[in-house]
């Protein structure tokens, strides 16, 4: 490139020290920041990306030599979305200044940092801060924001596909717009893994910027090695049920294998379960391997990080609580076990390891059930396609605005006008009607624009006409409920001695009973007893026990998986084994291809059958969970809208079954407007427990919104005047403010997260297209199998269900062996 | 629709409104009202719309009119916390005290009350001690068993959660009737529930919206 930066001797003398040569994507990032424009960088994790945007900084640091001038508070604030990748960050960050001869300062503040530490950063501002974007609101919701604020040179946001999707990366453009106010000139560059849609997440980040940005592509990923272990016997009739622990022998060689492993699972639960069946499996690995997951305590985890980067520790068992963070040179190999439902995570994952020179990453999927050798095989051929998800950032959220009225309230005050601009610079808020800001403003100042409270004043408007707090506890309040956005109520564990375990989900404790025994950090405890959110507990006698279930493990298979999984058994279909994983589920499809038919791509498949339980529909239309659970429901209503008949529901990432005790006449329903597209959004409601659905929705927009409040931390009783459920709250407003807009941002989540109706409206178009293969079959079908599985276990929940189930595969063995 | 049961040789009417009738007594008996508790919260600076305490004393006056009461009895937290004169709350009361000036209202306290102060000598409310006696039942606010007597009290809350089809949940308000304590719902249009375990609770009687409903009794 013509017109490149000039290195600064000493950054040039660095990189000859070390033997290395910058990069020319690192060379981009400096030339573009040093004009003063902003950008997205492009790259994975351990290629560099972080030096690409600090040595921007630091290069314009340097120029002006000896007589530059010293360095000025706040010059960086680094974002990044995880609190516990603050510490690292901020040692990386360090690590050059010395040898550089630079007087910067680097200093981290997240949820996790002490009143002192925040005391003295107050009086002795770093140059360069690390922080997340809730701590960054706090610190915009402080009086002097203004000040302590207005001069900064360089925002980075790390890992922005992470925060992209998400409230916090609304509540991040936010405060990225205020920033922009406050230090004009100000660059934002961000960094973002391989995302489908990276233009976009460029426009969602500089929204508030001059002039569009660029966009530097980062290093080429290295050569990423999918595979996938293969069970010795795959099964015929797979279910979800019983985790894969045959795998675990396979899984334990492969350990063997290699210097270090990660061993992903994709809930807390699964990663509990793997790590005990691993330790049975070799007793003598004790203290060799690991457990990390983010109900674990701080500490533990920093332990295992530490082992990991020492290479201590053969292998850990983890969950998303390792996707990112710095890297662990000593990790050869990743273990995915179960689906990883997207190929982005599928990517990620690999890229954990293989950073050693001369290394690739690699990862192998483990099957927990046979269909998954098919996901494994259609991941592989996805991945290598770079066919990566889209992470679509949400659109004006009225929750997320309120909040952030009162920051700014908090922050200084607030001229409307001015902030109604402002806000409108951003991506999330760029189309904002002015009576939706209006009606925020309402909400905040009179307490909604239908009435007028006189005892209700939260942001207050003085006589110079700007919008302040002036209520102390208000203020307290809110700043402390800033950072909520991602809580959930977790509750401490703790041994009655005072040591803390880790936290599991309140909703999972407050079920057990005193004396019943659950697994958490690789330990076997029992209740003690529950005192204020903290759960008190002992060592328990080996038996049998409960494995806390934890939120956010069902997350669907993507439209990008799932594409490549209908390709796949189209393969199958047409007899191709050139796969190993094809290979391995060949005594399925033939099976399956015996009592019904294998789909292929433009095939819908539709069975039918008749079991002592009654009349059972099974269709795959491999959209994911949420869209199956909505057309469930809608098949169900549409069905019984002329004949009356009730419907038991179970729903796979691959299809769902409607069980009826009546049969249903489905030809003529298929026939009729059964994949209709009409009235679509009208018949959901109507089939749906909608109302209940968006009263859940409704948990999080009052924590956003501040209408609930959790509570302050070392204070765990909860403001006992203040108490109050958000189902509640959603109750009164929708009786009495039914206008409402966060009901009916409510509303519009469970239609757009939880029933995906863009998705569902354009899997019902797609089934339309296709030609149907409806067949009534005798036996449940290899690929309707699983669905049952699920319905069972999910209709009782003792420990008998596995003989159940493992009784009804012997039946259908026997079936099938009967010719 | 309400549900009739005998408790202690009377004869109770378990409205669906989540009040109790003694009719051979013509006394209504109400539990955790929590009146002024969303103004409260809008102090506190959360919005909570305003017509709960208006929905409250609708269904109130409803009841009065329908069952020929002549006697309400609170069983504690009637109010939320302090009654400011002059508050909307505090107007609301007063006026619904003008309209039915024959109609006795009785007060055990609660824990909110004990907190809230004295009570606007124009509401016109006679207040008892805990426990306060009327023929077998002992009324109160802490549903704690007293030797003898059958205690009729509030303070809990009381949902019960039931399941339904694949993931469907519905939480409930309920009467229980155990050994030597009945436990009301709360009144109030603005107040949660506390789940109860319904193992060992006794006879439990569900408000299905309209309805009164007793649960068969678990296994």
């Amino acid at each position: 490139m013509s017109g490149t930066v000039r290195l600064p001797p000493v950054l040039a003398g660095w990189f000859e020290r070390r033997g290395w040569r910058p990069f020319p994507f690192q060379r981009e990032v400096w030339t573009a920041h040093a004009r003063g424009q902003s950008g997205l960088l492009h790259a994975t994790t351990g290629s560099g990306k972080t030096y690409a945007v600090w040595f921007a900084a630091l290069i314009e640091a340097l120029r002006g030599g000896a007589r530059r001038a010293p360095a000025r508070p706040h010059t960086v604030l680094w974002l990044t979305p995880m609190r516990a990748l603050a510490a690292d960050t901020a040692r990386a960050l360090a690590e050059p200044l010395a040898e550089l001869g630079l007087d910067w300062t680097v200093g981290q503040r997240t949820g996790d940092t002490a009143s002192a530490e925040r005391a003295r950063q107050q009086r002795r501002p770093p140059t360069a801060l690390v922080t997340t974007p809730e701590s960054l609101s706090v610190m915009l919701a402080q009086a002097d924001a203004a000040s302590v604020l207005g001069n900064v040179r360089l925002v980075v946001v790390d890992e922005w596909h992470e925060l992209l999707g998400s409230k916090r990366g609304v509540q991040a453009q936010l405060a990225l717009a205020r920033i922009a106010r406050l230090s004009p000139g100000v660059r934002i560059w961000g960094l973002s893994a391989t995302i489908g849609n990276l233009d976009q997440a460029r426009e969602a980040l500089l929204g508030s910027i001059a002039g569009p940005g660029v966009l530097v592509q980062g290093k080429v990923p290295r050569q990423v090695v999918v595979d996938t272990v293969i069970p010795d016997v795959p099964d015929r009739f797979p279910w979800a049920g019983h985790l894969g622990m045959r795998m675990v022998e396979p899984v334990a060689r492969e350990i063997e294998a290699a210097a270090t492993t990660l061993v992903f699972t994709n809930v807390r639960s699964q990663a509990e379960q793997w790590y005990q069946a691993l330790l049975e499996a070799r007793p003598d690995w004790a203290g060799l391997i690991a457990l990390h997951h983010g109900s674990l305590d701080r500490q533990l985890r920093d332990w295992v990080e530490l082992g990991l980067k020492e290479g201590r520790l053969k292998a850990v068992v983890c969950t998303s609580s390792l996707d990112l963070g710095v890297d662990f040179l000593p990790v050869e190999r990743v273990i995915q076990v179960g689906s990883p439902k997207g190929i982005a995570r599928l990517l990620q994952r690999a890229g954990r390891s293989g950073h050693a020179p001369g290394r690739v990453s690699r990862i192998s999927c483990v099957p927990t059930h046979s269909f998954e050798l098919i996901e494994a095989a259609a991941a592989r051929v996805a991945a290598a396609d770079r066919r990566v998800e889209t992470r679509l950032p949400p659109r004006a959220p009225i929750d997320v605005l309120v909040q952030h009225l009162v920051t700014m309230a908090l922050g200084g005050g607030f001229e409307p006008d001015a902030l109604y601009e402002e806000v409108c610079t951003t991506w999330a808020y760029r189309s904002l009607p002015r009576v939706d800001f209006d009606w925020a403003l309402d909400f905040v100042t009179r307490g909604g624009s239908l009435h007028a409270y006189p005892e209700y004043r939260k942001v207050e408007r003085g006589e110079d006409g700007r919008h302040r707090v002036v209520d102390r506890a208000i203020a307290r309040r809110h700043r402390m409920s800033i950072g909520t956005i991602t809580a959930d109520s977790a509750m401490d564990v703790r041994f009655l001695g005072g040591g803390r375990i880790g936290t599991v989900e309140e909703s999972f404790v407050t079920r057990l009973k005193p004396g019943q025994a659950f697994l958490l950090g690789g330990r076997l405890l029992s209740l003690v007893r529950i005192r204020e959110m903290t759960a008190y507990v002992q060592r328990a006698k080996p038996g049998t026990a409960s494995v806390p279930r934890w939120m956010g493990g069902r997350s669907p298979l993507s439209t990008e998986l799932a594409d490549a999984v209908v390709e796949m058994i189209g393969r199958a279909a047409r007899g191709d084994r050139s796969l190993p994983e094809l290979r391995a589920v060949a005594r399925l499809v033939e099976l399956q291809q015996r009592w019904s038919v294998v789909p292929g791509a433009d095939e819908l498949l539709i069975e039918t059958v008749r079991t002592r339980e009654g009349h059972h529909l099974f269709c795959f239309p491999f959209a994911g969970r949420l869209v199956h659970t909505g057309l469930a429901s809608l098949f169900g209503w549409r069905a019984s809208r002329g004949a009356p008949n009730t419907f038991s529901v179970a729903v796979s990432d691959y299809g769902f079954e409607l069980l009826s005790p009546l049969p249903v006449d489905w030809r003529a329903a298929f026939a009729g407007d059964l994949l209709d597209g009409g009235d679509l959004q009208q018949h959901l409601l109507e089939s749906l427990n909608a109302g209940e659905l968006a009263r859940r929705q409704f948990r999080e927009i009052a924590r956003v919104s501040g209408l609930v409040f959790t509570g302050f931390p070392g204070q765990p009783k909860r403001a006992r005047e203040l108490q109050a459920s958000a189902g509640l709250l959603h109750d009164v407003f929708e009786k009495h403010d039914p206008g409402n807009l966060l009901l009916a941002q409510a509303r519009e989540e469970v239609m757009r997260e939880e029933l995906d109706l863009v998705r569902l409206a354009a899997t019902l178009e797609r089934m339309r297209s296709k030609a149907l293969r409806m067949v009534e079959v005798e036996h449940p079908t290899p690929f309707a199998f699983p669905l049952m599985a699920a319905r069972i276990r999910e209709k009782v929940s003792t420990e008998k269900v596995g003989d159940r189930i493992a009784r009804m595969v012997a039946d259908l063995e026997r079936a099938a062996e009967a010719r | 629709m309400s549900a009739t049961t005998t408790v202690a040789g009377e004869v109770l009417e378990l409205l669906p409104e989540r009040a109790l009738l003694w009719s051979a007594r013509s006394l209504l008996l109400v539990a955790d009202a929590h009146f002024g508790k969303a103004a409260r919260f809008r102090t506190l600076g959360v919005p909570v719309p305003a017509g709960t305490t208006a929905a409250n004393l609708q269904v109130l006056e409803g009841l009065v009119e329908r069952h020929g009461v002549a006697r309400i009895l609170f069983l504690g937290d009637l109010m939320h916390g302090r009654l400011l004169p002059g508050s909307a709350t505090f107007h609301a009361l007063v006026e619904w005290r003008r309209r039915r000036p024959g109609l006795s209202l009785e007060l055990v306290p609660g824990n909110h009350d004990r907190h809230a102060g004295d009570l606007p000598p124009a509401l016109g409310i006679e207040v008892h001690a805990d426990p306060f006696d009327i023929g077998p039942f002992a009324l109160r606010h802490h549903p704690e068993p007293l030797p003898g007597r059958y205690v009729l009290a509030g303070h809990v809350h009381p949902v019960v959660t039931l399941h339904g089809r694949a993931r469907d949940r519905l939480r409930t308000p309920c009467f229980l009737f155990g050994e030597a304590v009945g436990v009301l719902p709360a009144f109030g249009a603005f107040t949660g529930g506390f789940v109860v375990e319904r193992a060992g609770a006794g006879r439990v009687f569900v408000v299905a919206g309209e309805r009164v409903l007793e649960l068969p009794q678990p296994r």
